[in-house]
Formats: C-alpha cells, sequence, structure tokens
C-alpha cells in the first residue's frame, strides 16, 4: 500500500508532463527489496551496500502515466553474476496508461569495494540508459606472524615457515588475525595435518568486528624427520601453509646374510640360518644415519652366548647424515637347539635367533704307538688316529684312569704334560690328534702292576661328540719279579757300612734280599752269601703313605757289621725277590 | 787267617722315616720358585717333590755327588755361598761358607764332591773349597784377570788343585788351567772357538783328559794330558751330529755324552769305535747335571717345559718328570 501511494504521487507529476496527447509518458523510479523508500530514477539506481556474496536487490518501477498504451521492447543489462535481471515480463510488452511494469535488479558483489553496470530499458519512446552501482562490503583479515621481527604478513595462500626443530622439541609461533574490512568476519582457525597445533585460541570460532584483531598461537612439535607440512584454516577463503623440518638422527638396520638384504627395526629379529655346532655363520648388520643430523653409536654388545662380535670395534661409531657402519656378527653354536641371544645396539635391542645343528658322527678312532703292555719305568707315546678326516674342529681330552692290582695308586702315573688328562685338538679335516705341538703325548708307566685306561672325549665347540662307546685303550702293567736299579754305599765306618738298595716291585712285595760279599785279595769271609727275609719290613713299608707317592718304589738301607776291618770286602751284590722271581743282582764295590 | 765276621742289621725294617725310603732321583734348582727340589722316584716314574726346607731363597747350586749335601747361593743381592748338609735328611741345616766370595754365580764340583770352585765374574775372582762336605776350608781369592773372556765351563780336577776355564772372548775361546797347582796362575792349555763345557776323564798318563765341547765350531775334542803336553783329538763334529754343543760328560763306561742344544738330541761318543750316535730330546738341553742316582743327568730346569731327565742305564734315554699344573 505504501508503494500505491507514492506511485500515485508521482502519477500527479507525470500528468502534468503530458497534457497535451494520448501518449505514453514514463515514470522510472525502484525501491530497495524489501520495503525500501520508492525513489524515483534521475541518475541511477543506487544499490545497498552488500556483503560479499550475499544478494541485496532493488525493484525497478516503469510507470506510464500517459494517456496512451506505451510498450517496452525489452531491458537488458547488468554485469555477469554481479547485476542480475530477474522479474521481467515477455518483451514486447504493453504497458497500459496508468499502469507499471516491474522487475528486479539484484546485486551480489563477488569483492569489496563499488560495483556498476548499466541498465537499458528500451521504451517505444526510446531507450532509457540507467546507471547501476553498489557497493561491495566485507571483512578483510590480515594474517601476521607477530613472533617475528618485525611483524610479518602471511598472505593467503601464504606460507609460514618454522625454525629447523628437533624430533621431539617444540617451536611456537603467535599469530595476529586483524579484521580490516568493513564488515564482520567470522575465522575458525583449524590446523589440517599432523605436527602442527594451536594454542591460546580464545574462541573456537570467532566473529571479528572491522578493526577488532585476535591473536593465537601455532605450535611445531616435528615428530619425524625432514621437511613437514600442514594447513591452517582460518576461514573459507583464507588458508595459511604451515612448513617445518624435524631434525634429528635416525638410525636404520640391515642385516645381510650372504646376498640378502633385510631391514631389521629396533626390537626386530636377526635370524641366522641352522648351523651345524663347531661351525659358524657370519652376518654383517649395516647401520646407517637417514636423518638430518650426525650421531655415533657408543656401545654394542651382545651377552655371552653362542653369538659374538667378529673383529674390534673402534667406538664410537660416528655416523654423519647418510653414514654408515658395519658390524659383524657370528653364530657358534655350541649346543644342539635354539640359541637365542640379544645384541643390544645403545638403546636399541635386536634378537638374534640361530639354531645350532648335530654334528655327524665322528669316524672310527684308533690309538696309535701304544702297545697293549708297557714295562715299569717306561715312557710310552699315544696318539689318536681317525679313519678319515673330519669336516670340523675337534677339541678333545685324553684322560688317563690307573686300576692297580693292589690297593695303592702310583701317582707317578701322568702325562708328561702333568696330571691324567691332556688336551688334544684334531684340526677340520685331518686326522691325527694333535698335543700341543705334538702328534703323540707321552705318559709314565709307573711302577705298580696295574691297568692303564687311556680314554679320549671329543667335542666339537663345546658339544660332547664322543662316540658312544667311548673308545679305550689299556696298558697292561704286569706284575713281576723286583728289579734293583742301583746298590749304594752310603754311611761307612771302619767297621761297618750302609747299604742303599734301590729298585722297584710292581707287585708291592719284596720277600727276599740276597747278599753276596767279595772278600777282597787275601781277605776270607765267614760268610758270603747272606739271605735276608725282608718281607715284614717291605709290607710295612708298601702300607705307609710315602710309600705309595712313588708306585712300588724303594730304597732300601742295609748295614753291614763287620767283625774285622771293613776292608776285608771287596764288593757285594744284592738280589731281591718275591713270589714271581728275583731281580738281577746289582753291585757295588767297597774299596 | 781267621775268617771275618759279617754281623748283619736289618735296617730295612727301621728306617727313621718313612721318606727315606723314597728313592731320590736327584736334587735340582728350581729357578721359578728359587728353591731346591728332589726328584722323587727313579728315572721314568718320578715326579718334583716339595722344595727342601732351606731358610732362604736359592739362585744357584751345586749338588756334592754323593754326600747328601750342596753348595748354594742365595737369591739376595750379596750371592753368599752356603753349605747345606742333610740335604735329603730331616735335618737339613744350612751354614755359611766363612770366607767365600760374595757374587758367585758358578760353582763347579769335582767328581768326588770333595772340591768345590767358586767363581764371580762381578769381582773377576775364583775360590776353591776343599774338605767338603764335613770340613770345609775356602783358599784365597784367585784372580781371573789373567782369563780373558766370558768364562762358561768350569772343570774340577780330581783332586782339587786345579780347575779348567773355558772362557770366550770376541769370537775367539781358550781353556786355562789354573788353581794351587799352577800357583794361581792361569796357564793356556788350547785355543778353539768357544768352549762351552768341560768334563775330566782318567787319562792314560797320572794326568786327566779332558772333553771340550766347542760351540762355534760343533766339535767335541779330547784334550789328552791337559796337565802336560796336551795333545787335541777330535771325537765328533757336526758330520756326526754334533750341534751347538752345551754340556758333555763322561760316562762310567768311559763314553761320552754330549747335549746337543741346535739339534736338541744327547750324542752318545763309544769310547772304543769313536762312533756318535744320537737320540732326539723332546726340548732343547742346556745343560748334562749329574744326579744322585747313577747314569742320571738333568738337561733342563724345571719351569715352563717338563724337566727332562737323561737315563744312561745302561742305554740312553730322556724321560720326563711330569711337568707341574
Amino acid at each position: 500500500m505504501k508503494h500505491s501511494f507514492l506511485r500515485m504521487s508521482i502519477l500527479a507529476l507525470a500528468g502534468s508532463i503530458s497534457a497535451f496527447a494520448t501518449a505514453p509518458q514514463y515514470v522510472l523510479s525502484y525501491f530497495v527489496n524489501p520495503g525500501g523508500n520508492q525513489t524515483a530514477i534521475t541518475t541511477g539506481v543506487v544499490l545497498p551496500p552488500t556483503t560479499i556474496g550475499t544478494t541485496s536487490s532493488v525493484t525497478i518501477v516503469i510507470f506510464n502515466q500517459g494517456d496512451g498504451n506505451g510498450s517496452i521492447a525489452g531491458v537488458t543489462g547488468g554485469t555477469g553474476n554481479t547485476f542480475q535481471l530477474s522479474g521481467l515480463p515477455a518483451f514486447p510488452t504493453t504497458i497500459k496508461p496508468n499502469t507499471n511494469v516491474t522487475f528486479i535488479v539484484s546485486f551480489t558483489p563477488t569483492s569489496r569495494g563499488q560495483a556498476s553496470a548499466n541498465l537499458v530499458i528500451n521504451l517505444d519512446t526510446g531507450a532509457q540508459t540507467i546507471p547501476l552501482s553498489g557497493q561491495g562490503v566485507g571483512a578483510a583479515f590480515t594474517v601476521q606472524n607477530i613472533t617475528s621481527s618485525p611483524a610479518t604478513v602471511i598472505p593467503a595462500n601464504g606460507t609460514l615457515s618454522f625454525p629447523n626443530t628437533a624430533v621431539g622439541q617444540s617451536a611456537t609461533i603467535t599469530m595476529s588475525i586483524t579484521n580490516n574490512g568493513d564488515a564482520a568476519g567470522s575465522i575458525t582457525p583449524t590446523v589440517v595435518g599432523s605436527n602442527f597445533a594451536l594454542t591460546n585460541v580464545i574462541q573456537q570460532q570467532l566473529t571479528l568486528n572491522p578493526g577488532a584483531f585476535t591473536t593465537f598461537n601455532v605450535v611445531f612439535t616435528p615428530t619425524n624427520i625432514g621437511a613437514l607440512t600442514a594447513q591452517l584454516l582460518l576461514s573459507n577463503s583464507i588458508t595459511i601453509n604451515l612448513a617445518g623440518t624435524g631434525q634429528g638422527a635416525n638410525l636404520t638396520f640391515v642385516e645381510t646374510i650372504g646376498s640378502t638384504q633385510t631391514p631389521v627395526a629396533n626390537g626386530g629379529t636377526i635370524l641366522f640360518p641352522n648351523t651345524v655346532v663347531g661351525s659358524t655363520a657370519a652376518a654383517t648388520l649395516t647401520i646407517t644415519n637417514t636423518g638430518n643430523v650426525a650421531t655415533s653409536v657408543t656401545s654394542v654388545g651382545i651377552p655371552a652366548s653362542a653369538f659374538s662380535i667378529t673383529g674390534a670395534l673402534a667406538l664410537p661409531l660416528n655416523l654423519p647424515p647418510g653414514g654408515t657402519a658395519t658390524i659383524g656378527l657370528l653364530f657358534s653354536p655350541n649346543a644342539v637347539g635354539a640359541l637365542p641371544s640379544t645384541l643390544v645396539i645403545d638403546s636399541k635391542t635386536f634378537n638374534l635367533q640361530g639354531v645350532g645343528s648335530a654334528p655327524t658322527s665322528l669316524p672310527a678312532i684308533s690309538f696309535t704307538g701304544v702297545g697293549n703292555t708297557a714295562a715299569p719305568l717306561q715312557q710310552p707315546s699315544v696318539g689318536l688316529q681317525m679313519a678319515a678326516p673330519y669336516a670340523q674342529d675337534l677339541t678333545g681330552t685324553l684322560t688317563l684312569t690307573f686300576t692297580p692290582n693292589s690297593f695303592a695308586d702310583d701317582p707317578t702315573i701322568q702325562f708328561a704334560s702333568g696330571g691324567r688328562t691332556v688336551n688334544f685338538k684334531i684340526p677340520a679335516n685331518t686326522t691325527s690328534a694333535v698335543f700341543g705341538q705334538a702328534s703323540q703325548v707321552q705318559f709314565s708307566s709307573g711302577t705298580v702292576a696295574g691297568t692303564i685306561t687311556l680314554t679320549p672325549s671329543f667335542s666339537i665347540g663345546g658339544v660332547d661328540v664322543t662316540p658312544k662307546p667311548a673308545p679305550a685303550e689299556t696298558v697292561l702293567i704286569a706284575s713281576s719279579a723286583p728289579v734293583l736299579r742301583s746298590l749304594q754305599i752310603g754311611t761307612q765306618t771302619a767297621t761297618s757300612f750302609e747299604l742303599l738298595i734301590t729298585g722297584y716291585s710292581t707287585a708291592r712285595s719284596v720277600s727276599g734280599l740276597q747278599l753276596t760279599f767279595t772278600p777282597s785279595a787275601g781277605s776270607t769271609l765267614s760268610a758270603t752269601s747272606i739271605p735276608v727275609n725282608s718281607d715284614s719290613a717291605f709290607s710295612a713299608w708298601y702300607q705307609t703313605t710315602a710309600s705309595q707317592t712313588v708306585g712300588s718304589q724303594f730304597t732300601a738301607s742295609l748295614t753291614i757289621s763287620l767283625g774285622g776291618n771293613a776292608t776285608a770286602v771287596q764288593s757285594v751284590s744284592v738280589s731281591a725277590s718275591n713270589a714271581l722271581g728275583a731281580s738281577s743282582p746289582v753291585s757295588v764295590n767297597l774299596q | 787267617m781267621k775268617p771275618l765276621a759279617l754281623i748283619l742289621a736289618l735296617g730295612v725294617g727301621l728306617y727313621a722315616s718313612d721318606n727315606g725310603w723314597i728313592p731320590v732321583t736327584g736334587v735340582v734348582l728350581d729357578p721359578v720358585h728359587q728353591s731346591l727340589r728332589p726328584i722323587q722316584g727313579l728315572p721314568g716314574a718320578s715326579l718334583l717333590g716339595p722344595a727342601l726346607n732351606l731358610p732362604f731363597a736359592v739362585n744357584a747350586a751345586a749338588i756334592l755327588g754323593h754326600k747328601n749335601a750342596a753348595i748354594v747361593i742365595d737369591a739376595t743381592g750379596a750371592a753368599q755361598a752356603w753349605l747345606v748338609t742333610g740335604l735329603l735328611s730331616t735335618d737339613i741345616s744350612a751354614s755359611p761358607l766363612e770366607g767365600a766370595i760374595a757374587g758367585v754365580d758358578r760353582i763347579a764340583i769335582n767328581d768326588a764332591g770333595s772340591v768345590a770352585v767358586l767363581y764371580s765374574k762381578s769381582s773377576s775372582q775364583l775360590q776353591f773349597v776343599s774338605g767338603l762336605p764335613g770340613s770345609p776350608a775356602v783358599s784365597d781369592p784367585i784372580s781371573s784377570t789373567g782369563i780373558y773372556g766370558e768364562i762358561n765351563a768350569l772343570a774340577v780336577s780330581p783332586d782339587g788343585g786345579w780347575v779348567l776355564i773355558g772362557a770366550t772372548d770376541s769370537g775367539k775361546g781358550a781353556v786355562y788351567r789354573i788353581g794351587p797347582a799352577t800357583n794361581n796362575e792361569a796357564l793356556l792349555v788350547t785355543t778353539l772357538g768357544d768352549p762351552r763345557a768341560i768334563a775330566l776323564k782318567p787319562g792314560l798318563r797320572s794326568s786327566p783328559d779332558a772333553v771340550i765341547a766347542d760351540y762355534a765350531t760343533d766339535e767335541v775334542l779330547l784334550l789328552r794330558d791337559v796337565r802336560g803336553a796336551p795333545e787335541r783329538i777330535l771325537l765328533a763334529n757336526g758330520s756326526n751330529g754334533v750341534s751347538g754343543p752345551v754340556a758333555v760328560q763322561v760316562l762310567e763306561d768311559q763314553s761320552i755324552v754330549i747335549a746337543n742344544a741346535g739339534s736338541q738330541t744327547i750324542g752318545r761318543v763309544d769310547p772304543v769305535t769313536l762312533q756318535m750316535s744320537t737320540i732326539p730330546v723332546n726340548g732343547v738341553p742346556d745343560r748334562l747335571e749329574r744326579l744322585l742316582q747313577p747314569n742320571a743327568y738333568a738337561l733342563n730346569q724345571p719351569g715352563a717345559a717338563p724337566l727332562l731327565l737323561l737315563d744312561a742305564s745302561p742305554d740312553l734315554r730322556v724321560v720326563f718328570v711330569p711337568q707341574e699344573q
């Protein structure tokens, strides 16, 4: 109704213009939708300030205040999508007197500032060109890095660059957002991506009036090494790129077994091939620093196990960016079955796994050098021979045991190297045992009747591979008549002399001594041959602890007292006997 | 003539000490423990016994034959000479040899064990000790300055009147005779390369003969009549197997045994044919040290390797005394 009233006023005005003819007479006006005041079009149509992206409109009114019909051939104008016409009638259209034709001009600014276009109305009285104008209004955000000095402006789609930051550390930049536009605007700061975050954001969605500003922090906390990016979305139209570089060393590990290379991670497993006990399998672990900061490895270790590190590592292992170091690993199984261990490189741990396989059986073993019997006081040699070469290094121990016929052991029965065990080795692909540097080892046969048993044991890398039953060689020391080694003169006086009789009796029995005296020239002895019953004396001796230190050996003392001058005796010979026979005599000259 | 009565005392059952029954091959110096240790048992079945109980560490020693005694040099800086008696008994005792020269490096004993010669390189002196072991008497020191070079061999005459000395100076060696019998004057007996060992043997005349090992020429020489007009006879040389001879001994049968350090052998020169035979040694012989058992000699000293003995009763053989573990 309001608009009708206005139209009538205009009509009155127009009537004075067309008082003399029956012709159309047009009055052009417009009003802002909705419900704006109707305004005559004099210089143009001004649309109201309009927020960018929104639409305002005016209605154009063409009123025929004449007394004849008018006609409109068409209406054109507008600029793209900024100014658009709508509500147009079908042209040509007739405007009867006192009627009007309306249509709408809408304004949708895409940017801030003045926009203009022309509207052309083709009336039957001539074309009317009407300037259209409007102002786009909106918020205009200025984004600044105010941590830098001076503050720097980050344009939309620009990049906010962070300083290089160690992985796990943080760098913070404070951002300032100011609305320098002519309309309020909203921002919703949001980070899209990882390694970056916002802090101190006042409100997730914030409306900034013209001239207002807000601040918040962007924090860069790299979790990875290298160039890292994300996006900071402030609004639909403002995106800031975030960029930073995570700094740090990064060690990668690659195991190489044979020609196969396999990456292995911290906590991963280095798997060695099944390996026969006594042999070895090698691998290498290559450490590469794929990071952008130099680092070093300060400790590398494997606990005592079947695994070891080959060679001597010169620690620390310095690893510049891109640098590598190689650690040699050796698997030397000393038992059959799974033999897990660990490799610790600084704070990283790798599982070492390998399986020791059972060695193959040994070839037949034989003894060399030694016979099945040995005389007392001998030092026979013994060696070990395999029927065929063996593929692996063998180590072993040859053990000597002695089983005396009597109750007493003979401690003099020992290997030359001392004791009753001797170590040997049989190098791979050979057949003969090596004792130290020699192919055989000597042992003493002692002086006590009994059986010496030689039993070897074999091992490969600590695993017993001795055949079952173990090979053994026995050496018999026979019981026999006493043997005298020497007869010496001990204490000697004018009327007596001492005989020191040294010998042994493997039976640990000397029942009798036979003394034979040879008179000096011109002398006569009352007796030249004297038997001595020595059974009890020797029995007592052989039961002493001292006697057992030298097997069956003895030095017996006999003191001979003479009824006259000792020079009457030229020499003495002695033989000893037991149940098995008599010894050869030994003699000594007194003069 | 009235027959001499024989009264037999059966000491076999009455011996005071159990240990007295243990045969002892000899007594050797253990340089590792600086002690004297008996070789318990006979060659082929013996062990090194515990150290003899002496009140000092021992640096050098010479056993006085079968006299159960020894002259030893203590390991202190003074290198005092001591007479040890009762060597293998429980009442072993040591007495300093009063008047003996200090700093003794070498001791030589005559075969009977009655006379010793002490030599001090630092003081260039020799000294005779007679009356051993019961009544030791030291002679005045004798200057050895008339003997040129390094003294490597000593051999004391049976009567203790002189000593043969082998010395080498700048690649030239000589044997000298010196002692009371020469009025303590060093008499040149012969010259040769490097006399490393000398042994005396009964000579055809009253003067002993000497067997000399020349290390430089790999020769073993017989020097007849060392006291008179010496005559040199080559007994064996490299072509016979002499190699680096370092010791010689004369056995009871008058055969000569030679310790060849170079070839690690023991050579034996037959007294009749003068042919030399050798047997191997599983080690390096550096001596032929007479032991208490007849025909038994030490070829080295106990230490890192087993003690080796030469058993010459009657055939030569080398036996070990098990190494201590």
